[in-house]
């Protein structure tokens, strides 16, 4: 058998689709200088894939506000963006980081969700193809928070182990673990006998 | 099924598993059809998690942000067109910049290309429609800001040269024609404020004004491809 490995680092956010580039530097310019009209074009065009990240990481629940929370602190931080990178990988890695640091105050919420092994039982087997998405973000919402996080991070995001790790201050072979641990019990949707047995 | 083996399918289906290893597991698998379902089912796993489809943003926290942030906007709110009078007071040494800039601005605004685009209300005959998407409904007092106006022209003129290869040709003279009606009011606004600089009816009146024609040309751009 042959294996080769095709997972590669996709851009944390894919390009605005209502501005160009050009036009979007501009917003990022003017934003930057105070325009909130331009930052509400900015706004506009991350806005979904920030509560995306938000709902998958964190659960929807706290999304909205999350999501709130990353664009003031992006309006308040806009002025040390120097756009070295792009404004939708600065956006995403702003967005990671607000979201790991609230873990804390999650600590008592989250006790529902840690070890629990049979916390995907409520999940429907074999789903029907419009069904399918649904129910896989249920699943990833019920997993147990680091694996999670890692699962997120990783397969979702395309985010590498080592920078993982660093993130969430663990090594890479506990993110590896977790990540494998994340897998084992999505597989319940697809087969909740098979993933019983292992 | 080996717990050994099983353990280690996910570094092998990312690549992450040293070659000596992968080789055993690879011999592994040819014997156990456990652990060659495991192995698919992780890959299924992970092909659903790279397709996944965000769900869209609620359409109201945009309201929370802005006011946060210290303004009173809301994009979840469709532009809406205000009226707003001329200057109340116009200098007489102002009054042929800013006839001309008004001239200018007006000109631009009956294009109608962007008439389509704008969604507004017609203005009252003798009067200007003020867009206050920012402002909730209330005409706020605005500083004419030209070197904002001025970076806004720069980055649309940019695109548009970059685009120019791709773009219809009467799309991009449509679009320089009204970037230079564009430059045009700005200088003769800021003519017009240098001789009256404390007119506040007047910074308010431009800066509506060529924003919301600003705006209308960035909407046909990006309409277009740009």
């Amino acid at each position: 058998m042959t294996h080769t490995a095709t997972w590669q680092l996709r851009t944390p956010f894919p390009e605005n689709r209502t501005l160009s580039p050009i036009l979007e530097n501009s917003d990022v310019a003017l934003a930057a200088r105070g325009d909130a009209r331009a930052f509400a074009r900015l706004y506009e065009g991350h806005k979904d894939r920030v509560f995306a990240l938000a709902a998958r990481m964190a659960g929807y629940e706290r999304a909205a506000e999350l999501t709130q929370d990353v664009f003031v602190r992006a309006w308040q931080k806009l002025g040390s963006f120097r756009g070295d990178a792009q404004f939708s990988t600065w956006l995403h890695r702003l967005a990671v980081n607000w979201i790991l640091s609230r873990r804390q105050t999650w600590a008592t919420e989250r006790m529902r969700f840690l070890d629990a092994e049979d916390a995907l039982d409520g999940v429907a087997a074999r789903p029907s193809q419009r069904e399918l998405s649904m129910d896989f973000e249920t699943a990833i919402a019920k997993l147990p928070e680091g694996a999670r996080m890692v699962f997120v991070l990783h397969d979702v995001e395309g985010y590498r182990h080592e920078e993982i790790a660093t993130l969430l201050g663990v090594t890479s072979g506990t993110t590896k673990a977790q990540l494998h641990r994340a897998r084992m019990m999505l597989r319940q949707v697809l087969s909740p006998t098979e993933s019983k047995k292992s | 099924m080996s717990d050994r083996w099983t353990d280690a399918l996910s570094e092998y289906l990312d690549g992450d598993l040293a070659a000596t290893e992968a080789r055993e597991l690879e011999q592994h698998l040819e014997s156990c059809e456990e652990c060659r379902v495991t192995l698919e089912e992780l890959r299924e796993i992970r092909e659903r998690a790279r397709s996944l489809v965000d769900p869209p943003a609620p359409d109201d926290l945009w309201a929370g942000i802005a006011s946060r942030i210290g303004t009173a906007g809301s994009t979840s709110e469709a532009p809406r067109a205000r009226v707003l009078k001329f200057p109340a007071r116009v200098p007489s040494i102002a009054l042929p910049w800013a006839v001309a800039a008004a001239f200018a601005l007006v000109t631009l605004g009956a294009g109608g290309a962007y008439v389509a685009l704008r969604g507004a209300a017609a203005p009252e005959p003798g009067t200007i429609a003020h867009d206050t998407a920012e402002t909730g409904g209330e005409v706020q007092l605005a500083s004419f800001d030209a070197e904002k106006v001025e970076t806004e022209i720069a980055a649309l003129q940019s695109a548009l040269d970059h685009g120019r290869g791709r773009l219809d040709p009467k799309t991009v003279l449509v679009l320089e024609k009204n970037l230079t009606l564009i430059r045009q009011a700005t200088e003769d606004a800021k003519r017009a404020l240098a001789a009256d600089p404390a007119n506040r009816d007047l910074q308010n009146y431009f800066a509506g004004t060529v924003e919301k024609k600003l705006q209308l040309v960035r909407r046909a751009a990006t309409m277009a491809g740009v």
